[in-house]
């Protein structure tokens, strides 16, 4: 006789035993796909932030001139101290103007010094201009540098940048005095803030002279961000006008055209202009521009 | 009445070798008359092998209940392991012979010798036996069982299961002197729906045997690989089952249709699954 009660519950051991693979599957696939949701949404999380970084140094550097220019223009104090006595002004905006079409990376800087002493001379200025272009946290690197270093070798300003990519132990010593440089910028605002004003003005005249000559881009929207850290937001946006005006693809360009709107009191043309923008370019960073102006995160 | 019904249908799946329990099954039918047709041509031996529950000995016994009115034939179906025994039955069987005391394999032979020539044109035919489960006979016995058949004087029908080592017996005894050898093979799922409901309709069951529809048949097949002796098991079991509920809990169960649960509690107590 069939004891069919513990036939039953036999039978429903069976039951759950045979879908429980099936039911481990499905959890853990359920559980896959949450990690993986999870990660997506805190990369983009993380993304964001990152964006909105160069504008918060922006912002704290129109209200601080002091930082603006330890943080952007650390550079402009290199270049142009050695650049006067030594070089001829005319070859150098020529290979400038060479070095700034072809928006030269940090790799074609270290062949040029191997190749021919001479040019690391100029060098400096190429670097300067892209890096004020390309990223404004990668000059105080340099910093303290030519602090340590005599203040006419030329050659020594521009290989620490050469040999972050080919030395190691450059790059190393260049890690090191980039965290020394990060403290001694913050430790010392006002002594870099003179020198570098001084600097910049002179620095600035001789741009504007090359830009009206050969009409850069890369140079017009060198003059319009320095003019907009400047303060001198009316120059900012002629000159970021200007630039738009001849290549209208440069982000950086409508950025600073959009912002010295805003500081000029015109916001609606400004957010009208990024829209503009967005729709052609889709940049992110004009659209977090566009936010924040549109929140008044950006005033 | 169901539980009347359900019982009657659990009997019909007792595990039993019985010719009148035999399905005409296609592919079966075909075989047997093939088997029919070797036994009457004058071969030695006739080979029967597959795998246990491939049905070997219902064809004996269906070749014995439809071949006894007319030929001289004689179905072992628990092999006779003493040689003295074996041969001691086979000459009163075939010959009608008692013999007392020991029979050796000569004293057989000669028995044989003396009785042959009178059956022959008596009945014009050759006595067959049928030897099921042969892979239990010693080597030795099985090497007599050869030299009788060489005589040509008896013929034999044995039955093999098929795994390695009987293939060996095969080989070694019977390769040379089979003159035909049928496998037989598990039911198909097609085969073994017409199986249950044959088997059903044939005690008139008819309920029961409409109770099964194709999923049930799958999960049958699926369980039991279509071996006819797990497919009775399996059913004699699943219809206790349904016996029972129809007695003490009718409302638990479907009298249209069987259900995969119960086939799966059957299994489960048959041990074909296990939980």
């Amino acid at each position: 006789m069939i004891d069919i009660r513990e036939l039953e519950r036999r039978w429903l051991r069976y039951k759950i035993k045979h879908y429980l693979p099936y039911v481990i599957l499905l959890f853990s696939v359920i559980l896959i796909a949450l990690i993986l949701s999870s990660i997506t949404l805190s990369s983009s999380k993380e993304e964001t932030p990152t964006k909105k970084q160069p504008e918060k140094v922006e912002k704290t550097n129109t209200t601080n001139p002091a930082l603006q220019i330890q943080q952007e223009k650390p550079n402009s104090t290199h270049v142009v101290q050695p650049k006067k006595p030594q070089t001829n002004h005319q070859v150098q905006t020529n290979k400038e103007n060479i070095a700034l079409q072809a928006q030269p990376p940090a790799k074609k800087q270290t062949n040029q010094p191997k190749e021919n002493p001479n040019d690391r001379v100029i060098e400096p200025s190429f670097d300067f201009l892209g890096k004020m272009k390309d990223n404004a946290v990668i000059p105080e690197v340099q910093i303290p540098k030519e602090d340590k270093q005599p203040p006419n070798s030329e050659i020594t300003e521009q290989t620490p940048d050469t040999m972050q990519t080919s030395s190691p132990k450059r790059s190393e010593h260049s890690t090191t005095n980039l965290q020394q440089s990060q403290i001694q910028a913050q430790k010392k605002p006002a002594k870099l803030e003179i020198r570098t004003k001084k600097i910049s003005k002179k620095e600035l005249q001789s741009v504007i002279d090359r830009f009206k000559k050969n009409n850069n881009p890369a140079l017009g929207v060198f003059i319009a961000k320095k003019y907009y850290e400047l303060g001198e937001y009316h120059k900012s946006y002629n000159y970021a006008l200007i630039t738009n005006q001849i290549n209208s693809s440069i982000e950086e360009s409508w950025i600073i055209f959009a912002k010295s709107l805003v500081k000029l009191g015109r916001k609606d043309q400004a957010i009208k202009t990024l829209q503009a923008y967005i729709k052609t370019s889709n940049s992110s960073k004009a659209q977090i521009l566009l936010d924040n102006i549109r929140t008044g995160k950006f005033k | 009445m169901y539980d009347n019904i359900f019982k009657s249908s659990k009997d019909v799946f007792t595990d039993s070798v019985d010719a009148k329990d035999y399905v005409q099954l296609d592919r079966v039918s075909a075989i047997y008359s093939s088997l029919k047709k070797s036994v009457k041509k004058p071969l030695k031996m006739i080979l029967l092998y597959g795998k246990p529950g491939t049905g070997k000995s219902m064809f004996l016994a269906k070749l014995y209940d439809d071949m006894s009115k007319s030929q001289n034939i004689h179905l072992y179906s628990t092999p006779i392991l003493d040689d003295s025994e074996f041969f001691k039955n086979l000459a009163k069987d075939i010959y009608g012979v008692k013999y007392n005391g020991e029979l050796n394999f000569t004293q057989f032979m000669k028995i044989v010798g003396q009785n042959s020539d009178e059956i022959s044109e008596e009945k014009k035919n050759i006595p067959i036996v049928l030897l099921d489960e042969a892979q239990l006979y010693s080597k030795e016995q099985m090497e007599k069982i050869r030299l009788v058949s060489d005589t040509r004087k008896i013929k034999f029908v044995i039955t093999l299961h098929k795994t390695e080592q009987e293939d060996i017996i095969a080989k070694e005894h019977f390769q040379t002197r089979i003159w035909e050898s049928i496998e037989l093979v598990n039911a198909s799922q097609s085969e073994l729906k017409i199986y249950i409901q044959k088997k059903l309709m044939k005690a008139n069951l008819f309920d029961t045997a409409n109770m099964f529809n194709n999923k049930n048949i799958s999960l049958i097949y699926k369980i039991t690989g279509g071996n006819y002796r797990d497919t009775n098991k399996l059913l004699f079991t699943l219809f206790e089952i349904y016996h029972w509920y129809a007695k003490n809990d009718p409302s638990k169960i479907s009298y249209a249709a069987i259900s995969n649960k119960a086939i799966e509690m059957a299994a489960l107590h048959t041990g074909l699954i296990n939980d």
